[in-house]
This record gives structure tokens, sequence and C-alpha cells, in this order.
């Protein structure tokens, strides 16, 4: 019979593309004939390989490039993770989700393993499974390690174990959420007050020149969510930054609230009168949303790739 | 160009004012832009005398009507949002009589510093004036000196505005919100950005319109094709609203970003917005 239905979050670490396959397809095939819906979500590569693998189970899973739907971190639970979940009420559900790959960057990684962490948290009471492939041969061993406290088990050489340094996900949540460093030089600053308007034509203007106009209208419209919390939730004024960056167009909001809840943007509110559904679409317009927050102030940095 | 030189009847403007010159200087064009347009141009407050004088050195002439605030605003000293709701359906009624082409409403809110019983639900009474400026026959301009409102209750009053002016910036109307009643269908017209910082404005008048639907069983439309800026808090508001009518409320003309919003929402399991 079925065992109890709890929430499974596994690590793979896996070394190869064969250990890959192998530690997937196992997943796969066991929650396939469970009757559970399956979701794939990892890098395009490793997509290719499961599809390869699984060709006669094509028709029963679904699949999702992960540095697509997932290239913000803080999108994952409640864009890939819960929408799946909510697709299929009633039912348990088997993920495979790869956050982490070898090339994301140092910036992007303390959001990847709070989202890790903040999975538990979210998926406590929930009936499903995560299984989380780690590239034990292409990622830095500090980020293996890490993966020992945001799992509660782990599958090593095939074989599956308590991980003995799993911990609390607010505690491991709160000790990635790491100061950012400094914007470029020649960012351009504006403080604002009540106007959100004069945050949106700000970043619009700098943005415009480097960005197409539909993902300069998805950052100032992050940027303006951003600035209404501001408005909302503290009585001092803010600070708009924007800079680019290879590659990026960079977006910084400081202010002087305190975030304290670390699942802000990550689970949708209960009902729509609820505020909080401006950082989930914050993350859903950006391809990264780091925030580091302390009694002292809030800063939100927003990436929109060009 | 001026700074209030773009305003059309239907506006409804909080313009915070701190510079003395500015406001009188503003004051003047805002009454001889009225009396060229054919509106009745209706002046409350207390510096009328100077406003008077500003704008006859300019040399205008047309319909001006000049009411201190105690015959309009306040009854007996007190401020009370029904009455004041009153009075200015009064003023509407006349100026439609006499057959204005429009009514300019120019208040100095000044008086509101003076401790004035009342005075407090200011915003509830500009949120619902706003019922009467969609009508589309009146303009309002609101002045409110930063110098003598402290920021949390100019915030609250500005809120209720569906557009706010300060004495730096002209006023653009592509970044407020523009709302106009429409008969067939029966609704609303938005145009212009609605975010958290007008959001109340757009509250009170699509409760309004939900309150004086023509039956029960009737739907509001809105049509937010106009609309080029919506943001998560407008959104909760048009929401709540087709929540609290049952789904006979409908959001016509959305732009993919707004229909983005309603996604984030859970929208797609709300079949009467789609």
């Amino acid at each position: 019979m079925s065992e109890a239905r709890t929430f499974h979050h596994p690590a793979l670490l896996y070394r190869g593309s064969a250990e890959y396959v192998a530690g997937v397809s196992a997943f796969v095939r066991s929650a396939v004939r469970d009757g559970d819906p399956v979701l794939v979500a990892v890098p395009g590569p490793n997509l290719d390989l499961v599809r390869d693998a699984l060709t006669d189970l094509r028709d029963s899973i679904t699949v999702a490039d992960m540095t697509v739907a997932g290239r913000n971190p803080g999108r994952i639970i409640p864009r890939v993770l819960l929408r799946f979940a909510a697709d299929h009420p009633g039912r348990r559900v088997s993920v495979v989700g790869e956050p982490i790959w070898p090339e994301r960057t140092e910036l992007e990684y303390p959001a990847c393993v709070a989202h890790e962490a903040l999975i538990n948290a979210v998926f406590a009471e929930r009936d499903a499974a995560i299984l989380c492939p780690y590239d034990v041969e292409g990622l830095d061993p500090a980020v293996v390690k890490d993966a020992w406290s945001t799992h509660p088990t782990m599958i090593q050489d095939g074989v599956l174990r308590d991980s003995d340094r799993y911990d609390d996900p607010a505690v491991t949540a709160a000790a990635f959420n790491r100061p950012l460093p400094p914007p470029a030089p020649d960012a351009e600053t504006l403080v604002y007050e009540e106007t959100i308007a004069a945050v949106r034509c700000f970043v619009r203007r700098h943005a415009a020149a480097h960005l197409p106009e539909d993902a300069v209208e998805d950052l100032v419209l992050a940027a303006s969510e951003v600035a209404a919390n501001t408005v909302d939730h503290t009585s001092g004024p803010g600070r708009v930054t924007v800079w680019t960056e290879p590659g990026v167009v960079v977006c910084q909001l400081q202010d002087t609230g305190h975030l304290t809840d670390p699942l802000a943007g990550r689970i949708v509110p209960p009902h729509i009168s609820h505020r909080g559904y401006g950082l989930i679409l914050t993350n859903e317009l950006c391809d990264l949303v780091r925030i580091h927050s302390s009694p002292s102030g809030t800063t939100v940095r927003l990436h929109k790739l060009r | 160009m001026a700074l209030l030189d773009r305003l059309a009847l239907g506006d409804h403007i909080c313009w915070t004012v701190g510079d003395d010159a500015v406001r009188l200087d503003s004051l003047a064009g805002l009454v001889g832009a009225g009396f060229s347009e054919g509106h009745r141009v209706l002046y409350c407050g207390d510096d009328s005398g100077a406003v008077v004088a500003a704008v006859e050195r300019r040399g205008g002439s047309g319909d001006l009507r000049i009411l201190p605030v105690e015959s309009s605003y306040l009854t007996r000293g007190v401020f009370d949002p029904v009455s004041a709701l009153s009075f200015l359906r009064r003023e509407v009624e006349d100026a439609r009589r006499a057959g204005c082409e429009g009514l300019r409403l120019i208040t100095d809110m000044s008086w509101a510093r003076r401790p004035t019983p009342g005075a407090d639900r200011l915003p509830s009474f500009e949120a619902e004036a706003n019922t009467i400026f969609a009508e589309g026959f009146v303009l309002g301009v609101c002045a409110y000196d930063y110098r003598v409102f402290d920021a949390p209750r100019l915030r609250d009053i500005a809120r209720a505005h569906p557009g706010i002016v300060g004495d730096d910036v002209p006023f653009d109307p592509a970044l407020v919100l523009r709302m106009r009643r429409t008969e067939r269908p029966f609704g609303l017209r938005l145009e212009g950005e609605v975010d958290l910082s007008n959001a109340p404005a757009l509250s009170a008048v699509i409760d309004h319109l939900l309150g004086i639907r023509p039956d029960r069983e009737a739907t509001v439309t809105v049509d937010v094709e106009g609309l080029s800026f919506v943001d998560t808090a407008a959104a909760r508001v048009l929401l709540g609203a087709w929540e609290r009518a049952e789904g006979r409320l409908r959001l016509v003309g959305r732009s993919p970003a707004f229909d983005r919003i309603l996604e984030v929402h859970g929208a797609g399991r709300i079949v009467g917005v789609r």
C-alpha cells in the first residue's frame, strides 16, 4: 500500500549524466506508477537527457526548462511548484526541480538557497515529493554542502538517507538574507516619497535605452510595486537606483521598512482582498529578485536580462 | 506651459502647492481658462479678494461665483461630507440649468488647517466627490498648501483624488487617472494611470456604481482600454468589486499587462473577469 501522505524533499547528488538519468528516471517512473502528476523542471540540457530516457512516458509528464521558468529563484515556488499543484487539486504531485546549476551567479545563489530552504516551509503540510538534483562535479563543494541544510533527506550513491545537517527553513533563509554589493559608480538615483509615478518615469527613462519595450515595462511595473510597498509600509523616503551590468539592467529600491516574512512574494495570499500580490508579481516579472532586509531597512534588487 | 493647462471636465485634482505666487498665478489662470471655455467658475476659499484681483489683472471676464467656505463646505462651522456633497450637487444642477458648458470648481482647502469639527473626514468626502466628477460636467482643483498640512494627513487626502499635481511639474493627463461615466453600457471608462496612490478614488466610484445599478442583475462595465498603467493595488479594487457584485462587473479592453496582474491574483479561476 502507499506510504503515509507527507512531503518528501530529497536532494539527488549525482556525478555524470548516467547517474543523473538513473536517479531521475527511477523517481519519475515510481511517481507515474503511483498515479501522481509529474513535473520535470530542470535546465535545458538535462531536460533533453530526461526526455530521451523517458520517451515512453512522454504523455504522462509535464516538462519545463528551469533556466527559463525558474530563472528567478523567487518565482519557482509560486509559479512552478504551487501552480503545478494547483493544476491538480486534491492529488499528490511529484516534481523534479533543479534550481541550482553551475552557471548560477554569486548574486543569484543566496536567493537559490533561500528558495530551497523555504520549499520545506511551504510544502510542510502538503502531499508532494520534490527531488532536487545537484551536480556534484559541476557545482562548488560549498553549494553541495548547503544542500545538506536545505534537504531533510539525501540520495547519495543511489542510497536514500537522512541529512544530519538539515536545518530549520527560517534559520537557513535568514542566514542567506545577505547584504548586496554596492551599485555601479555611475548609477542614477532618485529619492521618492509619495509619488510612485515618479519612480516609474525614472525607471522607464533609464532602462529604455538598454531593453526592449516589453522588458522595460516589466521592470517599471516591478519597481512600481516595490515602491508602493515603501509608500504603504514606511514613513520615510525611498531611493531607487538604476544601472547596467554586463547582460543585465539592474534596478534597486531601498527604504526604511523591515520585511520580516521570508515567504513574502512566494506564497499567494489567501484572498484577493489581501496585500502581498505585489511581490509575487515582481518575482514573476524579473529575472532575479534579491531582498536584503534588516531592522535598519530593506533593499530590493531587480534584474532584467538584456 | 502653465501648471494646470491641460485639465478637462471630469478631472479632479489634488494640487499640493506651497508657493503663494505660483498659487495665485495658477488660480487666476484656471479661472481665465474657465471663462474662455464657457464654464461657470466657482471659487471657494479664503483668499477670494487676491484671486479676483489677479483675474482682473489678466483682463478676462465670465461667469464667476465666489463663495466663502462657511457657506459652501461648512455648515455652522462643521465639516460634514454629506452636506458638502449636497452643496456640490446643488451647484452642479444650478450650472446645468443655467446652460453652462461645464462647472469649474476651484477650492482653496486651507480652511481645513483651522480646527474644524469633521475635517478628519475630508478624505472620504474627496473620494465620494469623484462620483460627481465622473459625470464629466465638473472639473475640480483642490488646492492644499503642503506647508500647513502634515504629511500623513495630506497623503490620505491626495489618495482620494484620481490625480495629484505639485507646484513644479505641470499637470500631465497621461500620469493621472481619468474616470468618466458611461450609460451604454452602464459603467465607467478609465484612462491614464491607476495605482496605490489613487486607488481609493477608483474604489469610491466603483462602489457607487455598484450601488446605483438599474437593478440587481445589471452588470457594471468598466472600460480599461485607455489605462496605460495598472498595479496590484488597483487590481485589488476591481477584483474586490467584482466579488461584491457576484461577478456582475466586466473589465473590457484589458491589456496583456493587466491580464497578467489578474492572473497573479488567480483570475484564471475568476471566470466573469475573463
